[in-house]
């Protein structure tokens, strides 16, 4: 058999057990070891003494540690209260104008998400705060949860992002120059949904009602609520960027800072803590059994040698580069329909990777390429998490809305997905979009 | 009947390591075997695990071949790790000739499970430095300087300088945002990460002198796979290991090349100081107690420490001649 | 990404009798353990960054006490996690298939997950053994590397167990299932 028939019996597999509810990571877990004995010959002394050192050397990885550790800083900025101190800064700033409120929630996401890597985490503490406000406004149901579900996204968009930690590890691509080049997509990505926001109530004025205004002391006082949280922001991305600190180490900054921020300003004391520890313990469970997985199923394809030959034919086939890439992208928008965004990172990427790396695009260098596709792979991902049928920030938003039917939740936010669509055409014609933060502040 | 072989190692496939040694070892004996031999080379650790575990991964048979750095598993290779010390070998060439018969003679316990097919050392490293010149230990002082091994962080450390350990491809952009001052790396290890354009000052020993420290490398089989070639394979094997084929590895590998990157380097606009015969008996002078501190790491494995260190220098001495 | 969420109403609150009660409650203390290990990660970082910043002098070899640490805390998550039903899971194709096959299936996944937990903690064991055997430490501070590798195998071990629970506590709602109620394993 050739390596590209091993590697799409071993998806088969696997994708017959995770239709069966088999957790994802033990899935690919099992369907790479399937691989890896077959492909020994059916002998498992190997595999069994790969297994000495795996889980080690993926749990010991010094970049890994980054994802606990923004998990952390999210859930202490979660109990120290963090989420509404943002909210009302920016409702104070913007909520007074027709469909205000919604958009300062929107805005408040983009601030929560720069202190927190995950989006579930991040729509479902703004959901908790904003949703009230908005429903006391007289918001629409639809765009109260839309704006929510899809600001929910600014999450992993707006950097740190666990995705892209983990997009980093598998390319070895830098971490820091992920996240600066997604500083401005993200940006984009929240101006996008403000601007929805804006025509939405413009055609239906009674969708978003004005809130309240608010006179500028108050306003001075919200905005000086939150300046520890921008300062958090702005020591983590430019720690990493201006080199004072790697990666794992201003993470460490940005947990303590918003450890801090939350014991003195939001009251967490020890119950709190062990609150924060929990949580912490059991989002970096999830995300790390299925890396334990993906290692196994990647390096039975490796063996397989399937995404070499992959790429290879890709590369001989002579198709254009920006139809492999459409292509590619609308694999993500599927298996976004069934499956989550980092499941999505681990599953593809060591296929992809290699495909687009070896095809021209704008005559592009490798490394502008590398991140330039990285973000795109985000983006993408980001999308499986609001669009039907199992968009799981709409869940979220939705269960927190007892009112509003979750189909009336799945309408709210379609018109903030054809933004995300829109966004991601545009990045795919201009990559300077993601490549310019980097190269401005890049080596020099 | 086709033996395939699985390569692994842990740099990428443009790599000079494989491109410059793994590969033609196994174009040599593919050939030489008449194609019953076939490597399937795994780079960038796509077979799983950390660098420090592919020499344990050859000897489990997880990989049939590896070429790695044994002592990034620290505490486990003292004996051979001698070659790491401070000022040792001049070439590559010597230095590898040196380190395959020490290996042989006195440490190949310390290998057990692998059959070794050739080691080698680097063109041995010097400093380079982005912003700073230092001339003497003075200068030195206080600098942050990237180390390679743990021998060349104890070394930086007796020579007054702070080490910070890192892997090669963090040293550009280090260098570059002044996390660290310095750093030593061989000639051979310069143009992977474009350190010619970022670090201009080049501080090196006297011509001819042995260099600042090393880094010993294996390239290794598990033992079992290669008891079971049939014999005509088995010597085509052995025709490409041993002494003869580690010099090839440190003259094809690194000696060869030292010339074109000094050039390149040179082109970039870099400036080349080579210390005085008289300061660099000072530096050689401050490290001493490196070389005491692995005397008696290697006594406390009931090894004569002492002995085994002259033996090394004398080793390379004769092979230098 | 999937994470458990703070308060989340919806979320299902499995009724276990005391062995599961006791599995709950070690999965859980391994995870604060664990999660407060990172936060003393945390607090070593800062106090290695200030040192290098204001005195050239870090907390020494650093790096490889957080990736040491990291992997025996990391370890101890997953236990709890799965008892949790915190696994990542594709339930797309079986949203509307009735409980009692979900429950069918969870078992086999639970199983599955009694596998995975059993072989790692034995395989983790065997190359920590080598490990030590070998010598093998850190870099700077001389540390063996193998008791790092030996403090995974808790956490895995547990994992294996939680996981064999929970096979057995989704075969029984097979039939608690059909009568509208969770059942008492
Ligand atoms: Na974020
Ligand atoms: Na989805």
């Amino acid at each position: 058999m050739s390596g590209i028939a091993i590697g799409l019996c071993i998806f088969g597999f696997l994708l017959a057990l995770m239709a069966c509810r088999v957790p994802i990571g033990i899935a690919m877990f099992f369907a790479g070891a399937g691989g890896y004995v077959y492909l020994s010959g059916g002998e498992t002394v190997g595999w069994l003494n790969l297994l000495k050192s795996l889980p080690y050397a993926r749990l010991s990885n010094y970049d890994l540690v980054v994802i606990p550790l923004f998990l952390l800083m999210g859930q202490f900025a979660t109990h120290g209260g963090l989420s509404s101190s943002l909210f009302r800064c920016v409702n104070a700033f913007i909520g007074h104008r027709r469909g205000g409120v919604a958009m300062a929630a929107i805005g408040a996401c983009a601030g929560f998400g720069a202190i927190c890597g995950s989006s579930l985490a991040t729509a479902a503490t703004m959901g908790q705060v904003a949703l009230p406000e908005l429903r006391r406004y007289g918001y629409a149901g639809s765009l109260s949860t839309g704006a929510l579900a899809a600001g929910g996204t600014l999450g992993i968009m707006i950097p740190p992002s666990v995705p892209l930690v983990i997009y980093a590890i598998l390319t070895q691509e830098s971490i820091g120059k992920l996240f600066m080049a997604a500083v401005l997509p993200g940006l984009i990505a929240m101006v996008g949904y403000m601007l929805v926001v804006q025509l939405l109530v413009r055609w239906k004025p009674e969708m978003g009602p004005a809130g309240a205004r608010v006179p500028w002391a108050q306003r001075l006082s919200a905005l000086v609520q939150v300046t520890p949280v921008l300062l958090v922001f702005f020591v983590v991305i430019v720690g990493i960027y201006g080199g004072w600190a790697n990666p794992t180490e201003a993470a460490a900054i940005g947990a303590a800072a918003c450890g801090i921020l939350a014991v003195v300003t939001g009251g967490m004391r020890w119950r709190g803590l062990l609150d924060s520890a929990l949580g912490t313990a059991q989002a970096t469970a999830m995300i790390f059994l299925v890396l334990l997985g993906a290692d196994m199923l990647n390096t039975a394809l490796a063996l397989s040698q399937m995404p070499s030959e992959l790429a290879a034919w890709v590369k001989g086939s002579g198709m254009p580069p920006l139809l492999v890439l459409t292509l590619i992208l609308l694999i993500y928008i599927l298996l976004g329909c069934v499956m989550d965004s980092l499941a999505m990172i681990l599953l593809t990427i060591p296929i992809f990777y290699p495909m687009v790396m070896g095809l021209d695009f704008y005559g592009m260098p490798d490394a502008d390429k590398s991140i330039w596709f990285g973000i795109l792979a985000l983006m993408v991902v980001e999308i499986g998490l609001v669009h039907p049928p199992v968009g799981m920030n709409v869940y979220i938003i939705n269960r927190l809305a007892k009112d509003v039917p979750l189909v009336e939740t799945f309408k709210g936010v379609m018109p903030f997905l054809a933004s995300d669509l829109l966004r991601i055409v545009l990045m795919v014609l201009f990559p300077s979009m993601a490549l310019v933060l980097v190269h401005s502040f890049g080596a020099a | 009947q086709q033996v395939i072989l699985k390569v692994h190692h842990f740099l990428p496939s443009t790599s000079s390591a494989q491109l410059k040694l793994i590969q033609p070892w196994c174009d040599k004996v593919a050939k030489e075997s008449g194609d019953r031999l076939k490597c399937q080379i795994y780079p960038a650790m796509q077979l799983g695990g950390t660098p420090a575990q592919l020499f344990e991964q050859a000897r489990d048979g997880v990989a049939d071949i590896v070429w790695t750095v044994p002592t990034y598993a620290a505490g486990r290779f003292t004996k051979s790790e001698v070659f790491e010390l401070p000022w040792m070998a001049a070439t590559a060439k010597s230095g590898s000739q040196a380190l395959w018969t020490y290996v042989d003679r006195h440490a190949a316990d310390e290998f057990k499970g692998v059959k070794r097919i050739f080691m080698h050392v680097h063109d041995g490293a010097l400093f380079h430095f982005s912003g700073k010149q230092p001339k003497t230990l003075e200068d030195l002082k206080g600098l942050k300087v990237r180390a390679a091994t743990r021998a060349n962080s104890r070394m930086l450390a007796a020579l007054g300088a702070a080490p910070v350990q890192m892997p090669l491809p963090a040293v550009p952009e280090s260098l570059s945002k002044g996390v660290v001052d310095g750093a030593t790396v061989p000639w051979e290890g310069t143009p992977s990460i474009k350190l010619a354009e970022i670090a201009k000052y080049h501080l090196d020993v006297p011509a001819g002198a042995p260099r600042i420290s090393n880094t010993i490398f294996l390239f290794g089989m598990n033992q079992a796979k290669y008891d079971s070639l049939p014999a005509d394979l088995k010597r085509v094997i052995d025709a490409n290991s041993g002494l003869a084929a580690s010099a090839w590895a440190g003259e094809t590998g690194f000696d060869a090349v030292v010339e074109t990157y000094k050039k390149a380097a040179k082109d970039a606009g870099g400036v080349f100081y080579n210390l005085p015969e008289a300061e660099y008996q000072r530096w050689v002078k401050a490290t001493d107690s490196v070389d005491d501190d692995w005397v008696k790491d290697a006594s406390a494995k009931g090894a004569d420490g002492k002995k085994l260190l002259a033996e090394a220098r004398s080793l390379v001495q004769q092979y230098a001649k | 990404m999937k994470e458990p969420i703070a308060g989340d109403p919806a979320a299902p609150l499995p009724v276990h009798g005391p062995l599961g009660r006791l599995l709950l409650t070690c999965g859980k203390t391994l995870s604060v353990l664990g999660g407060l290990l990172f936060v003393g990660l945390v607090i070593m970082s800062i106090i290695s960054i200030v040192g290098r910043k204001l005195a050239s002098a870090p907390v020494p070899g650093d790096m490889e006490v957080l990736q040491m640490v990291a992997a025996a805390a990391s370890a101890s998550f997953f236990a709890y996690c799965h008892m949790n039903h915190g696994d990542v899971k594709v339930d797309f194709f079986t949203a509307n298939v009735s409980p009692r096959v979900n429950h069918g299936l969870d078992a086999v996944g639970s199983l599955l997950v009694a596998c995975f937990g059993a072989l790692l903690c034995w395989r983790a064991g065997a190359g920590a053994l080598s490990t030590l055997e070998f010598g093998e430490t850190s870099a700077i501070l001389g540390w063996p590397v193998g008791w790092a590798q030996l403090a995974m195998c808790p956490g895995l071990g547990l994992l294996a167990l939680s996981g064999l629970y929970m096979a057995v506590w989704h075969l029984r709602q097979i039939h608690g299932g059909s009568r509208g109620k969770e059942v008492i394993a």
